[in-house]
């Protein structure tokens, strides 16, 4: 298989142009879709839907029963992540890949940003919850992606990056890269002196460089990317859930560990992360200060941050 | 009408003044072309790294404007008592800003708000401290222009007295040709605005030391106090990154390549006034456009590049000093314990999720202040390009 790092712009835009002919020929022949069949590759939208617990994310919305502290109330307010390495699977296993539309705005390469934040700003934001490209034209039964950018792309200078990398609410440093997954949150809003500033950003950690604005000099210690592979999923009716909820199940939202960074910003010295960090399908090394002896917290398996939603 | 319907005003008056005007520029005659290429077009010199900014189809940029720009930037006969310049809000010693805890317009009055720097302006997502529909530099440029409450440069009503200053001085009728070949009256407001708008395009910094040992390759320009004081700023301990990230310091940006709206604002909890989250009522912010609740005290994060030199700070100068600053983040807020403005910021329901609080030694105080003067770029600062044609605005005594 090609890798997708090293694809360029135009085979997407000539699968597009390739599958628009197809289609409008199809159209033109009156129901004679032998062209169709022929075709060897299609077009395919995978939806997105942010949730928490099962209800969907409106941002600003406060949702219930988040976590295992008191009172378990959680107030959303920023929600983006990226993917890479998109795929779909056949019945056999076999993958094909997902060949992102180069559009200049929300895929690059072999990269997306899922942007669901919408109505979090004054009066509208643009939003993507859709991946968006051509895939061999056959018969799937589920979905492969990874949540992150990529090194080859991660650790790029954010003021000549393309779109979506140069997206600087998602920027950390030009050694740590891009934040992976940055959802925004307040534990127990509105209770006074009780709310507490809940986030998790997900990004690489310890990229050895000498400084933050140089890209890192080896790859990063924990590069902090999870693949999540998905079963029973028809792209043309399902969409894809993400659920916070689940992400957050063991985690106290109205507390976070004093001189600590707010909620889990995926810090192996961050307490708040031992709980998060494994419920988005990767080990984390919690390693609690100078002399520490590593802890392991391996991932919690099934995971769960991602399911199937039928129509 | 208070100074920020005044802005929207300013709003539909660009439209207004700056619609034809802007068919004119967009035809000049190919024989005012031809006649000084070199000056009809602008070439950006860029610092390294940095990207190019957005171009608006409504203000191309051309030496000859930004010459205009530079002229009445700095022109008292600008203001409607010929009292004050651009740049006596926006001092090039003081990397265009004013040194006063809030701004004062050439008639005396008072204005709500801290002058800003135009270091980098023209990589702004959005223009004022909390303004998410005024994204066009040359649009922001009429705000102060006819800005009414308060007046700051006092257009209104006096319009065509203050153009004729213009329209009957030798110096600037050939200005004004150069800028607007082929144009028959190039002299109106919304000229004047792109013309300044011009010339704040070009005010990039980009060659502090942080610049050098990030994007020239020598690592030696910063101390080594200035970097550890940087791993500081990028760390998950003090957050500062979170909202001011990125080449210009500021998650708020727009460029060339920039395609997703970056128009951030944060509540730095400054105020809770009474405990219920409130800001003074005339420094609500992003609130002030959406009356959400959660938008209250919402400003937008300023560049800090040469933030040493911009002293007050915050969206009213209500923080004197870096130190002081630092002090407020370290806390996570202000405290004021009495008065009509008593309450705990760091309390407020309306607080930043990024802002936690932190502590450091002095040592590690002083590292970070060390850092934030390692944006501290001469060669912008001193750049004759930026500097007043007339002589009444000097440069800081550094630069002589």
């Amino acid at each position: 298989m090609i890798d997708p790092r090293n694809r360029r712009s135009l085979p997407a835009l000539r699968n597009a142009l390739m599958v628009g002919v197809i289609g409008a020929l199809a159209a033109g022949c009156g129901g004679d879709d032998d062209d169709d069949s022929s075709s060897a590759v299609r077009r395919a939208a995978i939806q997105f839907q942010g949730q928490v617990n099962g209800q969907d994310f409106v941002c600003g919305a406060t949702y219930e029963n988040v976590g295992i502290g008191q009172p378990g109330t959680y107030q959303v307010t920023d929600w983006r992540f990226y993917v890479h390495d998109v795929e779909l699977v056949k019945a056999d296993g076999a993958r094909r890949t997902l060949d992102l539309d180069q559009d200049g705005v929300w895929q690059y390469e072999n990269v997306a940003l899922l942007d669901l934040r919408r109505d979090c700003g004054s009066g509208a934001l643009p939003s993507n919850a859709e991946l968006v490209g051509a895939v061999s034209n056959e018969n799937y039964t589920g979905i492969c992606f990874k949540v992150g950018v990529p090194y080859a792309l991660n650790h790029v200078n954010d003021a000549t990056a393309p779109s979506p990398l140069n997206n600087s609410g998602m920027l950390w440093n030009w050694r740590g890269g891009r934040k992976f997954i940055r959802v925004d949150g307040m534990g127990a809003p509105g209770d006074g002196d009780n709310a507490v500033a809940f986030v998790i950003h997900l990004g690489s950690t310890e990229c050895p460089g000498p400084d933050p604005n140089s890209p890192p000099t080896a790859a990063c210690g924990y590069p902090n990317v999870a693949e999540f592979c998905l079963d029973n999923f028809d792209a043309d009716q399902d969409r894809i859930v993400m659920d916070m909820g689940a992400a957050l199940e063991a985690s106290d939202v109205a507390f976070n560990t004093p001189d600590t960074a707010s909620g889990c910003m995926s810090g192996n010295a961050d307490p708040e992360c031992i709980a998060i960090i494994p419920r988005l399908n990767l080990d984390f090394t919690y390693v609690a200060g100078a002399g520490a002896t590593p802890e392991q917290y391996p991932k919690v398996v099934p995971q769960r941050l991602f399911r199937v939603h039928k129509p | 009408m208070n100074w920020r319907l005044g802005g929207i005003l300013a709003l539909g008056l660009a439209l207004a003044v700056g619609g034809s005007a802007a068919v004119a520029q967009d035809h000049q005659s190919p024989a005012a072309a031809r006649a000084n290429p070199a000056r009809s077009t602008y070439v950006w010199s860029l610092p390294k790294g940095f990207p190019k900014p957005r171009m608006f189809k409504k203000n191309r940029l051309s030496e000859a404007k930004v010459e205009l720009g530079r002229h009445l930037f700095y022109d008292p006969r600008v203001s409607i008592n010929q009292t004050m310049a651009c740049a006596s809000c926006h001092q090039p010693a003081r990397a265009f800003s004013d040194g006063r805890v809030t701004a004062i317009g050439a008639t005396g009055e008072a204005h709500p708000r801290n002058a800003m720097s135009l270091t980098n302006v023209v990589y702004n997502a959005a223009f004022n401290w909390a303004n998410p529909v005024l994204t066009k530099l040359h649009v922001q440029a009429l705000i102060p222009i006819f800005g009414e409450f308060p007046v700051e440069l006092g257009w209104s009503d006096h319009e065509m007295e203050i153009l004729d200053r213009f329209r009957h001085d030798a110096l600037y009728q050939k200005l004004f040709a150069e800028a607007y070949p082929g144009e028959t009256d190039p002299f109106n407001a919304g000229q004047v605005a792109k013309a300044i708008a011009a010339f704040e395009s070009i005010l990039i910094s980009g060659n502090s030391p942080f610049d050098q040992a990030t994007f020239q390759g020598n690592r030696d320009a910063m101390s080594e106090a200035a970097r550890r004081g940087q791993e500081l700023f990028f760390s998950e301990r003090m957050e500062c990154f979170h909202c001011h990230g990125g080449f210009n310091f500021t998650q708020s940006v727009s460029h060339s390549g920039t395609t997703i709206s970056q128009a951030e604002f944060h509540n730095n909890g400054l105020y809770n006034i009474g405990g219920t989250g409130d800001y003074p009522l005339d420094n609500r912010g992003l609130w002030e456009f959406t009356q959400r609740p959660a938008d209250m005290g919402r400003f937008r994060a300023p560049t800090l590049r040469n933030i040493e030199l911009t002293a007050p700070y915050m969206h009213d100068g209500s923080i004197a000093t870096l130190e002081e600053v630092i002090d407020h983040y370290a806390r996570g807020g202000r405290l004021i314990s009495e008065g009509p403005l008593a309450g705990d910021g760091a309390r407020s329901p309306f607080r930043s999720e990024l802002i936690v609080g932190f502590s450091l030694t002095p040592q590690e105080k002083q590292d970070v202040i060390e850092f934030l003067k390692s944006l501290t770029d001469w060669e912008f600062l001193c750049d004759t390009r930026f500097a007043d044609p007339f002589g009444n605005f000097e440069r800081h005594p550094r630069c002589y």
